[in-house]
């Protein structure tokens, strides 16, 4: 069994290196995005249809997380529904069936496979920076130089230690989503080539003629243990749509402590 | 002893030691969650959500051990 993992389909776009696997599936989530979000608010209505109401209902969330952000903390809103909305659109559509492009000669999927836009640490490592730089400027912007006396905070000599939390959060922001998305395409891919691994059309020959006595036809016996092999990994299908779900929450949820944070009046 | 058998006993070890400590931590937090709502059913609504995202944070530390464990049978040579 051969594993791909962490390859990508490169190619050469005006002298960059391009991950092209993970471009096309950024492109869909940008895409599935704003379809929606137009679809959602191109005809608002004072009795919502049932998306506008969708829609409402994930601002009212997240207008209630921003609440112990002070009075100016509302603006900070459309950051956090954004980063929410792209990384868990992003994590699902990884659980659509890509394995089907293969049949296409021009893509190719020997070098990488097209998945969740998020298991490429480019990705999550471009979000990560997006925050950090996020709530730095929020923070300089609300208290201006006074923003960088939080490094002194309580004694002179934590500065190395309050100067290393900034290094250490978009790190751990990064790692956790990327790591999370990959290790579930993981175990996707080892269960579902596991079975095709273990059997052979000649061990089930013999297990058909020595054990069952012949009475099945052994191709038979073969592709049906295939097939029932291949269902192995949908439970861990299901469990990646919660962690999908899960791991946007928790980088929004981070997220949004961050800013707060920063923002904060000591 | 061969490098690439070492690289096999690196993975075993640094996956089976990483995971002891989410192990513990997860156990843990189901602990207290089933406890607090054996005394209170009321607030399950409430605090499962909690229980979720630590439960998130705590198995992003497991995978941080797996992600070691990649690095190590199949980036670094």
């Amino acid at each position: 069994m051969e594993f791909h993992i962490g390859q990508h389909w490169i190619v050469n776009l005006f002298g960059l290196n391009v991950h092209m696997d993970t471009l096309i599936t950024l492109w869909i989530t940008m895409a599935i995005i704003i379809f929606f979000a137009l679809l959602a608010v191109g005809n608002i209505k004072l009795i919502p249809s049932k998306l506008q109401a969708v829609f409402e209902n994930i601002v009212t969330i997240f207008l209630s997380l921003t609440k112990d952000m002070g009075s100016e903390g509302k603006k900070h809103t459309p950051i956090l529904i954004a980063l929410f909305l792209f990384i868990i659109t992003g994590n699902l559509i990884g659980q659509l069936p890509w394995k089907l492009l293969n049949f296409f000669p021009f893509i190719k999927a020997t070098e990488g496979e097209f998945a969740s836009p998020t298991n490429d640490i480019n990705v999550t490592a471009a979000l990560a920076i997006i925050v950090l730089i996020y709530y730095i400027v929020s923070g300089v912007r609300l208290k201006g130089i006074g923003y960088f006396k939080h490094y002194f905070q309580p004694v002179w000599f934590m500065t190395p230690f309050n100067m290393l939390e900034d290094v250490v959060r978009p790190l751990t922001l990064a790692l956790r989503l990327f790591a999370n998305i990959l290790a579930g395409e993981i175990l996707i891919m080892v269960l579902g080539g596991l079975i095709a691994s273990l059997i052979s059309p000649e061990a089930i020959s013999v297990f058909c003629q020595n054990t069952l006595g012949g009475i099945l036809p052994s191709s038979w016996v073969y592709n049906i243990t295939l097939f029932l092999g291949s269902l192995l990994p949908l439970p861990i299908m299901f469990f990646e749509i919660f962690v999908a779900f899960i791991q946007a929450l928790v980088f929004t949820l981070l997220t949004s402590a961050y800013i707060s944070g920063a923002v904060a009046k000591h | 002893m061969d490098l690439s058998v070492l690289k096999f006993i690196a993975m075993g070890l640094a996956i089976g030691f990483g995971v002891v400590g989410p192990g513990i931590g997860l156990g843990l937090a189901t602990k207290a969650i089933i406890e607090s709502i054996a005394r209170q059913p009321e607030v399950e609504g409430q605090i499962s959500k909690y229980f979720y995202i630590g439960a998130g944070l705590i198995e992003a530390c497991a995978i941080y051990a797996l992600l070691v464990v990649i690095l190590i049978g199949f980036v670094l040579k």
